[in-house]
């Protein structure tokens, strides 16, 4: 189903470069359901999106980079899942504000780690030496970059913890409800 | 429910991570800032400058422009639709970029597209440029063009460059 919604938000935001709540999706089915359904999400949507692609298909090797990158995003939710600070945060009475900080800049932190390596990527064949592609890289991809970590930082303020917050009370509230025989 | 304790009530910790938030945007800001001098450097100090631009069709037909008034703030977009007739989308992107369509009635189809080089004077050679159009800052006396083809790939690599025969490099040496 997340692979699915992260495919069908691509498509749906494919003139907007960099811009994609997939990324959100994929933490977000980290933080739920666990490192390898977020993982299994970031693989599946990459490789039909890589794949199938109106702007071309990716080569092989960036295909990789991409697919590892997104993986960030389920271990910075299998991380964060772990932390005291989210748990705290989940169980306080008026945590949500601190917590969409918190997440935020956890997706943030992924996006920037995405971001740079995934620019490095597309210039490692292209230059003599890995710093400068590193680089070059770094210097052309911040247009998009910039796009990308700054949506990025909205959504994972927003929909995720809401979307982390809903899933806990409609959790709890299955949990007690009476059950009919 | 219980009441927020340990990191999670600390001010500093939330302090932290607004600096984060600072350190990437100034980092990746700072990056944007460097793309107009990291390939290429302009000495002149002249308002008007001279820029040659070729227009490869990829049906045979090329046209030179070779144009004498550009004005130096003008980027390789405010050039082009100075010497064709250009249909673009404007991305909603940093800096309000443009996705060339269509020049001079020539349109993407398929995996038919515009192709944008710049000619490095240290290399002798062709390079796809890294960035498009808007980013592309004219400096007196360069050659750039575009050319139209359906490239198997998107990976610059497997372009071919606009006069058929021609040098190519991957990056231009600075």
């Amino acid at each position: 189903m997340f692979a699915a919604l992260s495919l069908g938000t691509n498509y749906a935001l494919i003139d907007i470069p960099n811009v994609k709540l997939m990324d959100a999706l994929v933490f977000l089915a980290a933080f739920l359901f666990g490192l390898k359904v977020g993982v299994a999400v970031a693989v599946s949507t990459w490789g039909v999106y890589g794949s199938v692609n109106p702007y071309g298909q990716d080569d092989l090797i960036l295909l990789s980079f991409l697919i590892i990158g997104e993986c960030f995003y389920a271990v910075g939710a299998s991380v964060l899942k772990r932390t005291t600070v989210a748990q705290d945060l989940l169980g306080a009475k008026r945590g949500y504000g601190r917590f969409s900080l918190v997440v935020g800049v956890t997706g943030l932190l992924a996006t920037f780690a995405y971001d740079l390596m995934t620019n490095f990527a597309s210039w490692i064949f292209r230059t003599n030496s890995l710093y400068a592609a590193f680089l070059i890289g770094t210097v052309t991809g911040a247009p998009f970059s910039l796009l990308h970590e700054g949506s990025n930082l909205v959504f994972f303020a927003t929909v995720v913890p809401s979307a982390i917050i809903a899933a806990r009370r409609l959790g709890r509230n299955a949990s007690t409800e009476p059950r009919t025989k | 429910m219980k009441t927020v304790t340990s990191l999670a009530a600390n001010p500093i910790f939330y302090l932290g991570l607004l600096v984060i938030i600072l350190a990437i945007f100034g980092f990746q800001l700072g990056a944007y800032s460097r793309i107009n001098n990291l390939f290429l450097h302009d000495s002149s100090s002249q308002n008007k400058i001279v820029v040659n631009t070729l227009i490869n069709y990829g049906n045979g037909t090329s046209t030179w422009h070779n144009k004498t008034d550009v004005a130096r703030t003008w980027n390789f977009y405010d050039l082009t639709i100075s010497i064709a007739r250009v249909d673009a989308v404007s991305s909603v992107g940093v800096g309000n970029e443009h996705f060339i369509q269509a020049i001079d009635g020539v349109r993407q189809a398929g995996r038919f597209y515009w192709t944008l080089w710049l000619f490095c004077q240290k290399d002798t050679a062709w390079a796809a440029s890294p960035v498009g159009a808007d980013l592309v800052k004219l400096i007196n006396g360069q050659s750039l063009a575009w050319y139209y083809q359906g490239p198997s790939s998107t990976d610059p690599a497997t372009w071919q460059p606009p006069i058929p025969g021609a040098t190519k490099v991957s990056i231009c040496r600075n």
